[in-house]
């Protein structure tokens, strides 16, 4: 059990960037940006690139999250410059990125055999720590020492971008790029340049999502251009069932939220996989949406019929 | 002059059928010559679709080119291969195939079995000589046997080779009473190889534990319920879902010494101490040898299927030493590869 733990936490920090990427996109610019889907596969296959060309990880991981951004820019002018609709240039992207992904890696998948790559460092990490790059024992239930090691960078990672977020956002540019998002016609009114707003929104929240794909490659010892299919709908996921948990506070625990809403989503499904064969996974995640978009409400509703009136005034 | 007349009369009523008879016969002869003559001197445009590209995907083509240049064929006088890949997109699959029937493809060269039912589901057109397929009668269109197949249609398949895998299991690992395969279930093939493992587990009295799992990130966790069954090896079977993620299933065995036996050549490389793959060249040389015959005439409902024949038999003795097992001489003796001292 708590090696499917320890799993489920080395991938829900893997893909917080992710988490904090579609957040930025869905609930600053308001709309669920499809581009994610190919420049999360665009970290994974540019790092792959680039490793496979004897780059260290550290490197390509950072040059695949260059990679996403740039989708992102792409997107970005779609609808700043040639008016196209949001969902729809984000629609266009990621569909022209699922061919440029395969290109750059110059096939459909590519396991990592003899490259150097993060998880390389993990288990001489796991070495140096634990003295083991296999299995440890904690209460009698063993769990992976290169996945722990996971947990701890990952989460360092998610860690450094949550506090690096908090201060952007609380800069006169962070605000600016929030308030356009929210009311446009004010922010202009204020002097804000509405259309760069959209763009460092975008290249921001593509550059996250391709550096959970960078990473999440290197977890899975294999990049395949397929890796970022379906990663909106998880995103999101993330994002509600966050939302849900911390509902609508402060702009620092919203995006806290988002990170705790991955590893609680990754933990249920950690879950759901010890039970048994889980064959519909993708399935349960719409579900798991559906249930954090519409519990909440009926949640306070219940309650506030229960609680007398008095305390409710 | 009555007489001439009456007899001739009487000739003619058989001789005129009889010289139209000859002469519409002499003409079929010669339009099947000249028909003949157009397949032999044109040149055939062959389009080769592949599901994704694989290691499995790039031996095949090596190795139809080199069955159509055995064949006699010569490429651009003979043939031309315009080759497809959908990247393992079904829609895409789908437009490639219908393209065919306007772009003027001669004949369809399938890859893969997700490339083969749309191929087949589209119907007759253009012949379909089809490989690197596990069991094309999984597809219940394409026929009953191996000589009783859809009229434009033929090809080569793979063996299974379970058994030869089971006694290597059971030589390695004598005491082993459980082997375990992960399996995508929504893949015809996968669930056709898992069904083989049980009836081959079974026959060498092994238990054979199966996962079913459909989704990229859930493997290792999938991999790890798989070891906690208390399996003694897993034994992967091929499917492009474990294919994509065989390192991340290799890692997890490796973290709790589980050993690996599996069915494709590059996870040899990669930890698995022995393979027993299908020789995808020589099938792809066979299909090859297909085409030539349908090329001169021959109708794909005249060439039965056929199935590869060729295993390669890989051992890993790095790997088998990093489990601390012992692979007996005899086995590496029948070796076509042994992979020893990678640094």
């Amino acid at each position: 059990m708590i090696s499917a733990a320890v799993s489920a936490l080395a991938q829900g920090f893997i893909l917080a960037p992710l988490a904090l990427g579609v957040f930025l996109s869905y609930r600053i610019l308001r709309f669920p940006d499809l581009t994610v889907d190919g420049s999360f596969g665009t970290g994974a296959v540019v790092a792959a690139a680039l490793m496979i060309g004897g780059m260290n990880p550290a490197s390509a991981t950072l040059l695949g999250m260059i990679g996403g951004g740039i989708a992102g820019l792409c997107t970005a002018l779609l609808v700043t410059r040639l008016g196209i609709q949001k969902l729809l240039a984000g629609i266009l992207v990621m569909t022209a990125l699922y061919n440029i992904n395969a290109h750059i890696l110059g096939g459909g998948s590519y396991p990592f055999i003899d490259e150097v790559t993060l998880s390389t460092y993990a288990e001489a990490a796991a070495r140096a720590l634990f003295d083991t790059d296999r299995m440890l024992v904690f209460l009698g239930m063993p769990f992976s020492s290169q996945n722990l090691v996971w947990v701890l960078f990952a989460g360092a990672v998610s860690v450094v971008l949550l506090v690096l977020l908090t201060v952007f956002f609380r800069t006169r540019f962070g605000l600016a790029m929030r308030a356009a998002g929210g009311n446009p016609s004010a922010a202009r009114a204020v002097g804000a340049n509405v259309s760069t707003m959209v763009v460092s929104t975008l290249v921001l929240s593509n550059a996250l999502a391709a550096l959970s794909g960078a990473m999440f490659a290197q977890f899975f010892h294999a990049a395949a251009i397929t890796d970022g299919t379906g990663m909106l709908v998880m995103g999101l996921a993330y994002v509600l069932v966050g939302a849900a948990l911390f509902g609508q506070r402060s702009f620092a625990l919203r995006l806290l939220g988002a990170v705790v809403g991955t590893l609680l989503y990754h933990l249920i499904i950690a879950a759901l996989v010890q039970s048994g064969e889980v064959r519909d996974l993708k399935l349960v995640a719409a579900v798991v949406v559906l249930l954090a978009l519409t519990l909440p409400p009926f949640v306070r509703k219940m309650l506030s019929r229960r609680m007398p009136k008095e305390a409710v005034r | 002059m009555t007489v001439f007349s009456r007899l001739a009369a009487k000739n003619m009523t058989v001789f005129v059928p009889l010289l139209a008879s000859l002469l519409f016969l002499l003409s079929c002869q010669k339009q099947e010559e000249v028909k003949r003559e157009d397949q032999e001197k044109r040149t055939w445009k062959l389009t080769m679709i592949a599901f994704e590209e694989l290691r499995q995907t790039r031996d095949a083509e090596k190795g139809f080119r080199e069955g159509l240049a055995a064949a006699g064929l010569q490429e651009v006088d003979d043939y031309i291969i315009v080759k497809r890949n959908a990247q393992g997109d079904n829609g895409t699959v789908l437009s490639m195939i219908d393209a065919t029937s306007t772009d003027g493809t001669d004949m369809i060269i399938s890859l893969q079995t997700s490339t083969l039912e749309p191929a087949v589901k589209r119907g007759e057109g253009v012949p379909i000589v089809f490989m690197v397929v596990a069991n094309p009668f999984v597809i219940s269109t394409v026929g009953q046997s191996d000589t009783d197949h859809l009229p434009y249609l033929t090809g080569v398949y793979t063996n299974t080779t379970f058994e030869s895998m089971m006694h290597y299991i059971r030589k390695v690992l004598p005491d082993a009473r459980s082997i375990g395969t992960l399996f995508n279930p929504d893949e015809r093939n996968a669930v056709f190889y898992k069904n083989g493992l049980l009836e081959a587990g079974a026959n060498a009295g092994l238990t054979v534990e199966t996962y079913g799992v459909n989704y990229k990130t859930s493997v290792p966790q999938a991999t790890q319920s798989l070891i906690n069954r208390g399996i003694d090896a897993i034994c992967q079977i091929e499917d492009n879902m474990t294919s994509a993620t065989f390192s991340s299933i290799m890692k997890v065995a490796r973290e709790n010494r589980v050993p690996v036996f599996s069915f494709v050549n590059e996870q040899a490389e990669q930890g698995s101490i022995i393979v027993v793959a299908p020789d995808y060249t020589q099938g792809a040389r066979m299909a090859a040898s297909y085409v030539a015959r349908i090329m001169r005439g021959e109708s794909p409902e005249d060439i039965p299927l056929g199935r590869i024949t060729k295993f390669d038999h890989i051992v890993n003795l790095d790997a088998a030493r990093e489990f601390g097992l012992t692979i007996p001489q005899d086995i590496i003796d029948r070796a076509d590869i042994v992979l020893e001292g990678k640094e």
